[in-house]
């Protein structure tokens, strides 16, 4: 928190380390059936639900502003999978800035709209958390590939034994991933598992 | 009336407005010191960021209104960095998302004479149209409570 509270501010009320880092970078996942996927090499990732709401285009247009289209989008992801947000084992949450994981946790479900900020206290979104979020670093930390690494974090977490040990989240069987586009213009959702559909 | 502003003369220019064939209408009326809003023929709905059609009943026809230039602050940001050179002598300022009575809102900038730490949400407003380096732009300032 030092160095947050340390870093000079951008446009307030937001400081550096509130902003997405600016990298550049790829990733890449391939999208095939459960049956074939059943012949290949890597243990499957189902996709058990999506979801999308764009609500505007210009933020002019929001109807308000501490609600996103994650909402609409969470809901429908997790009613196509048949879960909760409390079966998530983490979640990779989209954070082009820290407020936007506050807003999207919120908007999930994870607590009460309001609540973010103290719901993520005390470890609570760590890797021994309740709910570890963004285990790789995400656009904060690690880098901005514009959430690619948020689905392939994602999978990787499910599949198991492919990142580092030590943000290796145990007993990992399912997750979700938020995409974000505009200024909470666009929103999709996914809910991975690892468990046959 | 347009009022001058005190911006800095030796730097680079700031970006302009990019002005199509949406939007021709609103910045020419702009240009005559009248920020005017779009309102649908067919169910009375003002509309702003300009655009062809009705964004509630999808219908084309409509009138240019003056805006009353009344409204309240709903958020506000304040520049602590220059994102671009042209506004580098203005930082820190401060930028609002104001709810014009109308029903719509506008982002612009405070007027040069608003203090920063004067903004809140709730503050009350008016829109002026300035002289700008870029041209004519809507800004905000502060109504006496």
């Amino acid at each position: 928190m030092r160095d947050h509270q340390d870093s000079p501010w951008i446009v307030k009320p937001l400081r550096r380390l509130d902003c997405c880092l600016v990298s550049d970078g790829g990733g890449a996942f391939i999208v095939t059936s459960a049956d074939r996927a059943k012949d290949l090499p890597q243990c499957p990732v189902y996709l058990a639900g999506m979801g999308q709401h764009h609500p505007h285009n210009h933020l002019m247009e929001a109807e308000q502003i501490t609600t996103g289209g994650g909402k609409r989008s969470a809901e429908t992801a997790f009613r196509m999978a048949g879960m909760l947000p409390a079966d998530m084992s983490f979640a990779q949450i989209y954070d082009c800035f820290t407020m936007t994981v506050l807003i999207t946790l919120e908007d999930y479900g994870f607590c009460k709209k309001g609540d973010g900020g103290a719901w993520v206290r005390d470890g609570r979104i760590g890797l021994d958390g309740e709910l570890p979020v963004n285990t790789h670093g995400g656009l904060l930390s690690q880098a901005h590939v514009e959430g690619m690494l948020h689905v392939t974090e994602a999978v990787k977490q499910l599949r198991g034994g492919e990142v580092e040990p030590e943000r290796q989240v145990p007993d990992a069987v399912a997750g979700v991933v938020s995409g974000h586009g505009g200024i909470f213009a666009t929103h999709a959702t996914l809910v991975l598992t690892n468990e046959e559909l | 009336m347009p009022t001058q502003s005190r911006e800095d003369t030796q730097t680079p220019a700031p970006p302009a407005p990019k002005i199509d064939s949406h939007t021709a209408e609103f910045w020419r009326r702009l240009g005559d010191g009248s920020f005017e809003l779009q309102r649908c023929k067919e169910c009375g709905r003002y509309r702003y960021p300009p655009r062809n059609h009705c964004p509630g009943c999808l219908a084309n026809e409509f009138d240019w209104v003056k805006a009353t230039g009344s409204g309240t602050v709903y958020t506000y940001i304040t520049y602590e960095r220059a994102f671009h050179p042209a506004f580098a002598a203005a930082v820190p300022y401060t930028v609002a998302l104001v709810e014009l009575d109308e029903k719509v809102r506008v982002w612009a900038r405070m007027s040069d004479g608003v203090s920063d730490n004067d903004v809140t949400i709730g503050s009350q407003v008016e829109l002026v149209v300035e002289q700008r380096t870029a041209g004519e732009l809507p800004c905000f300032t502060l109504v006496a409570p």
